[in-house]
């Protein structure tokens, strides 16, 4: 197993407490009250129908549609896209090290926010996780977790080729996928999922040196290839890399779901007051 | 080579820094990415694949340069040439117009006795023999004091100077000996051959005559110590043999061509008296020739009434000189020369100022001599026949009687310096110092080639940075 207690430990914990607060502060300043996104009021933001999958809250079928129209339809509210959401670190090798600390922590501080707003949480392929009080569960299984080799894209497939589509999805990857595994999420999004892919790199991945000699070895291909990096070759592989995340961003925004680039090395505070303020519950 | 400071040599010790230096920074550093899809996109589109170059550190090298040049620099190295032998330079006169000999390989051999183990350098103005020794200068053919001056200037850097002359006449220079080209009374020496008519003189030194062939000795004169021979010419060629010498006299007779003009008895008489119509080869002049150049002509001159008329002519001419004019007879024939532009009168018939005909003239290019008449054959026969010789001195720039009439054709004549080669004392001194030996440091080039790559480092490490 990857992650270890250092990954959520007490100083995590309290950054989850603040980090909370700070979201709650700028939301305020931002004008959107914390009725809106509290417990109590929130759950009046009706949305919208969507067909009824097996598996959903019989609670929230809207008989008068059906005595209408004869088919189930589930009554979303504004609050459910916030509140029930999904956490998929992305598994592969590539993910060692800084970038997987990195998404269990984001994913915790998802599941957290999510949980201390009367929401669900759920690791991908975990039950889901409801109440604050029930936060140890999230963290256990994300602890259970590690980048041992599952790609990304045919969990994605899983994903989508179910018939309950997740309310709020988070991907935590690299991103360093070929651009056709991301179209479930163009599927999913049609469903009515909010995806958000938090794309994390490595310094050395982002803004590589131009330091001579080296023996880059591959973390998912496990083999090495010996290069001379200069300053051309690194030009070279930054307009490469600025092509895939392009690709990436291109697919994002002609299928409504979010992308967000970070450094592995990247401040949580900062992540979620920045590039995850509009898309954390 | 010689190091002052040996101990600076541990200054190399800092190479072995700078090649652990250059190893490490040479080692590939192992990194982990994810994105090795992406490295090998962008390799995969290079020309040459960047991980077979090999960066060149110029910094490392130019640093490893200075520290070894400033080591070596620090130690002091130095090289001292040792003394070498002293460089004598030898003039040696020559015994012949030509050559150096004979005598050479004698006067190489007491050249190296003079100068023991010096190197010798000779200057001669004659071509040395195959496998001589020393390092051979040719010197230009001139007088005997122009080859000295030429000799002087040249050997001016070395240590001395040695001379062989044919006589005592040369005091020897600061740095010098001067000594006999020859030790010993050399056989007479011919340096002199010459003909007057019929007889043969031989000058040479004294001693035993030459041994001649196709003369007779006629008898001999003795001044000082030359003596002249005469002989008489019996063929037309006379051999001299002596020591060394071989010569050969040859009668040398002008040509002549004959045309159809000279065909009187009095005309062959003339040229027989000059010993006929011989000479190989090409004619020198023609007699009676109207085609032919260069050409004496005669009957050149029309019917002319000359009555009256005076005989004026140039006496300063070479067609006159020392020709007596009484026994000349340019008019006997009636016959003047019309005037005429181009042609330069030497003989004219006047009347008053008046210019009757020309009685001889010579054609603007000088290569025809013109008569009117026929002076050879009306003119007494002796006027005639200096006459007949003024003309082809006319013509062919030597009169007959003038030209030696045997040439020398085989064979060089010393001058008489060179015959009359003697034996004297040795004059002046031969200071054979060797040449001192000389130091070479290098510590002050090396340390500015180390300061220099130094400073080329510098500017390599700012621009890296």
């Amino acid at each position: 197993m990857a992650t270890g207690p250092e990954i959520f430990d007490a100083h995590f914990l309290r950054e989850l407490a603040a980090l909370d607060a700070a979201l709650l502060r700028l939301r305020g300043q931002a004008g959107e009250g914390i009725a809106r996104r509290g417990r109590g009021a929130g759950a009046q933001d009706f949305r919208g129908h969507r067909p009824y999958s097996p598996g959903d809250d019989l609670r929230r079928l809207d008989w008068n549609a059906y005595g209408r129209l004869g088919r189930f339809f589930m009554r979303e509210f504004e609050r459910e896209r916030t509140e029930h959401v999904t956490l998929l670190p992305d598994q592969s090798q590539s993910m060692r090290g800084a970038k997987w600390s990195l998404a269990c922590r984001v994913a915790a501080a998802v599941g957290y926010l999510a949980l201390q707003r009367g929401g669900t949480a759920a690791v991908w392929g975990d039950a889901p996780v409801e109440g604050a009080a029930r936060f140890a569960r999230l963290l256990d299984g994300l602890r259970a977790l590690a980048p041992d080799g599952g790609d990304l894209g045919p969990r994605l497939e899983e994903i989508a080729s179910r018939g309950r589509a997740p309310a709020d999805l988070f991907v935590l990857t690299d991103g360093l996928e070929p651009l056709e595994r991301f179209s479930p999420l163009a599927q999913l999004a049609s469903r009515g999922t909010s995806a958000t892919v938090l794309v994390m790199l490595d310094p050395i991945e982002m803004n590589p040196a131009p330091v001579g000699p080296v023996e880059l070895y591959g973390r998912e291909q496990g083999r090495a290839i010996s290069m001379q990096v200069d300053e051309a070759l690194v030009r070279e592989y930054q307009q490469e890399l600025g092509r895939h995340i392009d690709g990436l961003e291109l697919q994002a925004r002609r299928h409504g779901w979010t992308v967000a680039v970070c450094e592995s090395s990247a401040d949580l505070r900062g992540l979620f007051l920045h590039k995850l303020a509009g898309e954390v519950p | 080579m010689s190091l002052h400071s040996p101990a600076a040599l541990l200054l190399l010790a800092a190479l072995a820094v700078l090649a652990w230096l250059a190893w490490r920074s040479a080692r590939p550093v192992r990194l982990e990415t994810g994105t090795l899809f992406l490295w090998q996109r962008v390799l995969a589109r290079h020309a040459a694949p960047a991980q077979r170059r090999r960066r060149v550190e110029p910094l490392l090298w130019l640093l490893a340069a200075a520290t070894a040049l400033a080591a070596l620099g620090a130690a002091g190295p130095a090289w001292t040439a040792a003394a070498g032998a002293p460089r004598v330079a030898v003039f040696i006169e020559p015994l012949s117009p030509s050559d150096v000999g004979p005598g050479l390989a004698e006067v190489l051999d007491r050249a190296a006795q003079a100068a023991p183990g010096a190197d010798l350098h000779v200057w001669s103005a004659a071509l040395p023999e195959e496998d001589s020794p020393g390092r051979w200068h040719v010197l230009a053919r001139a007088p005997l004091a122009a080859q000295l001056a030429q000799f002087e200037r040249e050997s001016a850097g070395l240590e001395a100077r040695l001379y062989f002359l044919c006589r005592p006449d040369r005091q020897p220079a600061e740095v010098g000996l001067v000594l006999p080209r020859v030790t010993a009374a050399r056989p007479a020496v011919i340096f002199e051959a010459r003909s007057e008519g019929e007889s043969v003189f031989l000058r040479s030194g004294g001693g035993a005559g030459a041994r001649v062939e196709g003369a007779s000795f006629r008898g001999a004169v003795t001044s000082g110590d030359e003596v002249e021979r005469e002989y008489a010419a019996t063929s037309a060629e006379v051999h001299v043999r002596g020591p060394g010498q071989s010569l050969v006299l040859r009668r040398d007779v002008p040509a002549l061509g004959v045309g159809p003009q000279w065909a009187g008895t009095r005309h062959a008489a003339l040229l027989a008296a000059l010993g006929g119509p011989s000479g190989a080869g090409t004619p020198e002049a023609w007699l009676g020739a109207e085609d032919a150049r260069p050409a004496l002509r005669l009957q050149r001159g029309v019917p002319t009434d000359l009555a009256g008329a005076e005989l004026a002519v140039d006496p300063l001419h070479p067609l006159f000189r020392e020709l007596p004019l009484q026994g000349l007879e340019l008019g006997a024939d009636g016959r003047a020369i019309a005037p005429a532009p181009g042609l330069r009168p030497l003989a004219s018939f006047r009347r008053g100022a008046e210019i009757v005909g020309h009685a001889v003239v010579l054609s603007a290019d000088g290569r025809a001599l013109d008569f009117a008449g026929d002076p050879f054959a009306a003119s007494t026969t002796t006027v005639a026949a200096l006459l007949l010789d003024n003309a082809i001195g006319v013509l062919t720039g030597t009169r007959p009687t003038d030209r030696p009439l045997y040439r020398l054709v085989q064979g060089e004549l010393p001058s008489r310096r060179q015959a009359m080669a003697a034996a004297f004392e040795a004059q002046g001194e031969l200071r054979t110092t060797p040449a001192p030996g000389r130091t070479l440091e290098a510590s002050p080039w090396l340390l500015v080639a180390a300061a220099l790559l130094a400073l080329a480092a510098t500017g390599v490490a700012v621009r890296l940075r």
